[in-house]
């Protein structure tokens, strides 16, 4: 953070201490990023939106729990957070996984021609087939960037535990893609190709 | 029959799991409906802690247990162990086992303590080559502490 941009953890600090504005900064710099999680899990945005607000506002409650040697405060947040996806998940009927065919079309009819290709069939395959702990460390770990650790705090596990589940779900997941449309998926589109006319 | 094809390599599927996906984004306004949420100052409850009356019952308790201990030490009746006599008595005070309940109760020859789990002795092999029995209890022999010299007082 700079010099006229308080850190999370002193936000915090002014927040627990009596200050709503400190708090609605640190809404407003982490709501997208909570939202696009739950809204993953949930696949519903008024729900998403309703998980994030209650992620918010249990946040707030629990200020004065929050310790920040024990982690950044995206990571305590995500702890919230992942309590609240976990019920949402489970009120869900298990989905099976996406056949290829179909993996395709949501392809073709998600992405513009010359744009950015899009990989969120990749993510909702994910969500179909696996468990949800297992969607979440791949989340936190490849979308949000969380480090191994910071993951490891937000799933309540140890980073040892973190890193075993994090290899298997790569591999469940790995069964479950078609590798042939991934393949295809990683090939440059025109507009990202290095010898595309601009 | 067409072959399956190779499965992604991990590199691949790394690859394909850092693909950033468009996000999805709540509904304009979505700071304002959360600060209309948050509970006002009183309701939220103070940092977590110990309160000072923990602290005094705490302290109460530590009282209690010690005066407790000290009115065990001072009513407690010898044991039903055997009197020995002081011939019999060549070389060894016996020990309760139990040196936990107090300290060693062996005084001129009068074997004292409670009787003990047969178990407990045989846990330990050291244990077990110092125990024996006397009387129905299980004791343990320590060498003898010098009597006082005669003409010392005492």
């Amino acid at each position: 953070m700079t010099a006229d941009q308080p850190s999370d953890e002193e936000l915090a600090r002014a927040a627990h201490e009596g200050s709503p504005e400190a708090f609605s900064v640190l809404v407003e710099r982490h709501h997208l990023k909570l939202f696009h999680f739950l809204h993953q899990i949930t696949r519903d945005r008024e729900e998403a939106e309703d998980l994030a607000q209650e992620t918010f506002v249990r946040a707030f409650r629990k200020l004065g729990s929050y310790r920040e040697q024990r982690g950044r405060f995206p990571s305590w947040l995500f702890t919230i957070a992942r309590r609240l996806a976990i019920k949402a998940w489970r009120k869900r009927p298990p989905l099976q996984p996406l056949e290829p065919s179909i993996t395709r079309q949501l392809v073709a009819g998600d992405a513009a021609p010359d744009d950015a290709r899009d990989f969120s069939w990749v993510w909702q395959q994910a969500r179909r087939a696996l468990p949800a702990d297992s969607f979440m460390v791949l989340w936190l770990f490849y979308q949000q960037e969380l480090p191994l650790e910071e993951a490891a705090l937000a799933l309540g596990r140890s980073p040892g535990a973190t890193k075993v589940l994090l290899h298997r779900s790569r591999r469940r997941l790995a069964a479950v893609i078609d590798a042939d449309h991934a393949r295809e998926c990683l090939l440059p589109t025109r507009s990202n190709h290095p010898l595309s006319i601009a | 029959m067409k072959p399956s094809p190779p499965s992604l390599s991990p590199d691949q599927l790394e690859t394909l799991l850092s693909r950033k996906i468009t996000p999805a984004r709540p509904r304009p306004g979505f700071t304002g409906r959360v600060m209309e949420r948050l509970p006002t100052p009183g309701e939220v409850p103070a940092r977590p802690g110990v309160p000072p009356w923990g602290f005094a019952i705490a302290a109460a308790v530590v009282a209690g247990l010690v005066v407790t201990a000290l009115l065990f030490q001072e009513t407690r009746e010898p044991g039903p162990g055997p009197v020995a006599d002081a011939s019999t008595q060549p070389t060894h005070q016996a020990v309760n086992i139990r040196a936990g309940l107090g300290a060693p109760t062996i005084d001129a020859g009068l074997w004292t303590g409670f009787p003990i789990e047969k178990g407990l002795a045989e846990e330990s092999d050291a244990l077990r080559k110092d125990v024996g029995r006397f009387g129905g209890y299980l004791v343990r022999t320590i060498p003898r502490l010098p009597a006082p010299a005669p003409g010392l007082g005492g």
